[in-house]
């Protein structure tokens, strides 16, 4: 049987092929991200997709998800190979229709039963901006914890939000998320 | 395993097999219990799955409904309830049966869920996704043997064709040899395929038919499952891509609704009582729900399906409140031309009617904030605090209303 379906999967598979998974290191350090510069204190696995990923161990146990600048208009999320999804960011939005429709985008492909449970304003780097923490579930089922800080500048939105397995891998890189919040420096 | 999972669950027509009995469990030297074996992990999963909607008394109530419409399999059907916005229900042969919430909040009455039950057990009883299975697995394996042999052929081509530069016609030929034979492989898969879900449409109509005969035993209303056809009707006219007519596996809902109402009025005709759809109680069962199952719902759907959604939550008589928040939201997200407004009117219904979550009064400050009506707005965030006083974004409204003050 899964020599049968490894056969049907490839040949229905074949067409649209040509997308590849293209990975690249994060090195500890200083990093310009355009409008702004980050440090982080470990490497991470870097997937250039919107929002841009970073993971240690890989994206089922914890994951850096980056929004660097969605222009008002354009749709918060796009993965590789597949077409934008999620909502239209619009640049007059308010901290709390920002969470419900990043969490929104987030239920398409990694969230399960998301549920806020903190948000309020706090700095991003030099500007005004907001906090929020979730608590959600994996597509797999995993109890995941995540927390975010973002702000619009510009009218463009700028946002990291990290997430973790409950279990362990939240509390292992959150002290390096939260280092990288803090180095956000122009 | 992820793509054939719901191959195995759907229904499609093999070589015959004999209906399910009681208590069906197959001999352990067949290949039937091969494939029990593989759902029976599947089914594992589900213990321990997030997505499966864990709550006493919507399982008892539906475990009721599924041994009253089908008293002869009631111990052998175990019932899951799904997380999913879609209007979806599957039935795997070893008794697994999945109903997404996404269909429980589309249905009005107990009778209609009744009706899909009744189809679902249909497709168990006359075994049809085993019949499936050992038909696909024939049908694979003899694709496999033909791709095998014209991959090698179409290999052997290009290897030639290539060797024979030296004679461009030759190597041209050759080559445009071996394209014929790949495009013929992808259209005997796609035969396959489409032969498949031909079949398909048989079992789903056998299904059907049961289901109904099923209904009027139990004494519902078999009408209802004309009403559920007619919903998914208004479904599938918004579900893109459409497929082409001779590729659906199911039957068009169209025909479907047609065949319930003819079925029904010929059972009315045949049996003393007319059946009963027990709306109240189904309402009332469903209730806890709605909130959440719409909010899953909204954020797994485009725009048009969820203005379906919405229409249908007020045709089956859904909380004025609940309906128009989830429908601001839905404008809100959209924010197409003049969607604004509608936003704002909903909101202002949803904040004066039964049912409003609390969420309401703050989208409503909202939205009266863009409108430059700050006043007013202070005071929706302010009903908001006061609504959920142990709100997560506590802190963030609260700032908003220092900031309107």
């Amino acid at each position: 049987m899964r020599r049968v379906a490894a056969l049907l999967g490839g040949v229905l598979l074949a067409a649209p092929a040509g997308c590849t998974y293209s990975y690249r290191t994060i090195e500890p350090g200083t990093h310009d991200l355009g409008r702004y510069a980050i440090t982080t204190p470990v490497a991470w696995s870097e997937w250039l997709a919107r929002p841009t990923v970073w993971t240690v161990h890989g994206e089922g146990l914890e994951y850096v998800l980056h929004l660097n600048g969605v222009a008002d208009g354009q749709k918060m999320f796009m993965e590789l190979g597949r077409r934008e999804t999620g909502h239209r960011f619009l640049a007059s939005w308010r901290a709390s229709e920002v969470v419900d429709a990043f969490l929104a985008g987030m239920s398409r492909r990694r969230m399960n039963a998301g549920r806020v449970v903190k948000l309020a304003p706090a700095s991003f780097g030099p500007w005004q901006g907001f906090g929020f923490e979730v608590e959600f579930e994996s597509p797999m089922g995993m109890p995941m914890r995540g927390t975010g800080r973002a702000a619009i500048i510009d009218d463009e939105l700028h946002l990291f939000f990290y997430a973790g397995a409950r279990e362990h891998y939240y509390e292992k890189h959150l002290p390096a998320f939260e280092a990288i919040l803090a180095s956000i420096a122009t | 395993m992820a793509w054939s999972l719901p191959l195995l669950l759907a229904g499609c027509v093999s070589q015959p097999v004999d209906d399910a009995q009681q208590r069906h469990r197959p001999a352990h030297d067949t290949d039937e219990a091969g494939l029990w074996q593989m759902l029976e992990r599947e089914e594992y999963k589900l213990h321990t799955s997030t997505a499966v909607i864990r709550d006493e008394a919507l399982q008892d109530y539906l475990e009721s409904v599924l041994c009253r419409v089908a008293p002869a399999y009631c111990g052998d059907i175990r019932l899951y309830v799904l997380r999913g916005p879609h209007f979806d229900a599957a039935m795997a042969p070893n008794g697994m049966l999945l109903l997404f919430s996404g269909l429980l909040v589309r249905l009005e009455n107990e009778a209609q869920v009744a009706a899909i039950l009744g189809h679902e057990v249909g497709h168990y009883a006359k075994r049809h996704s085993l019949e499936q299975w050992r038909r696909l697995r024939v049908r694979l394996a003899a694709m496999e043997t033909a791709s095998t042999v014209m991959s090698a052929g179409a290999d052997l081509a290009i290897a030639v064709g290539t060797a024979a530069r030296g004679s461009a016609t030759a190597g041209r030929v050759l080559r445009n040899a071996a394209r014929a034979q790949m495009a013929l492989h992808y259209s005997f898969v796609l035969a396959t395929f489409v032969e498949q879900l031909a079949y398909s449409r048989e079992q789903e109509r056998e299904a059907d038919e049961y289901g109904v005969s099923q209904m009027v035993a139990a004494g519902y209303n078999p009408g209802a499952a004309a009403a559920v056809w007619d919903h998914l009707v208004q479904v599938e006219v918004l579900t893109e891509p459409r497929p082409p007519r001779f590729l659906r596996s199911h039957p068009l809902p169209e025909d479907r609704k047609q065949r319930a109402l003819s079925q029904a009025a010929k059972n009315r005709a045949t049996v003393p009582q007319t059946g009963r759809d027990y709306r109240d109680r189904f309402l009332a069962h469903m209730a806890p729900f709605r909130d959440s199952w719409l909010r899953v719902a909204r954020q797994g759907l485009d725009p048009d399906l969820q203005a379906l959604l919405m229409a249908r939550q007020r045709q089956i008589g859904a909380p004025e409140g609940l309906v128009s928040f989830h429908e601001a939201s839905m404008y809100r997200v959209r924010n197409g031309k003049g969607d604004a407004a509608r936003a704002m009117e909903a909101l202002s219904r949803a904040v004066r009617s039964d049912g409003c979550p609390a969420e309401a009064f703050r989208d409503y400050g909202f939205a009266l904030w863009d409108d430059m009506r700050t006043a007013e707005a202070r005071r929706a965030f302010e009903d908001y605090l006061a609504a959920a006083p142990g709100a997560g974004d506590r802190a963030m409204v609260a700032s908003y209303v220092a900031e309107l003050q």
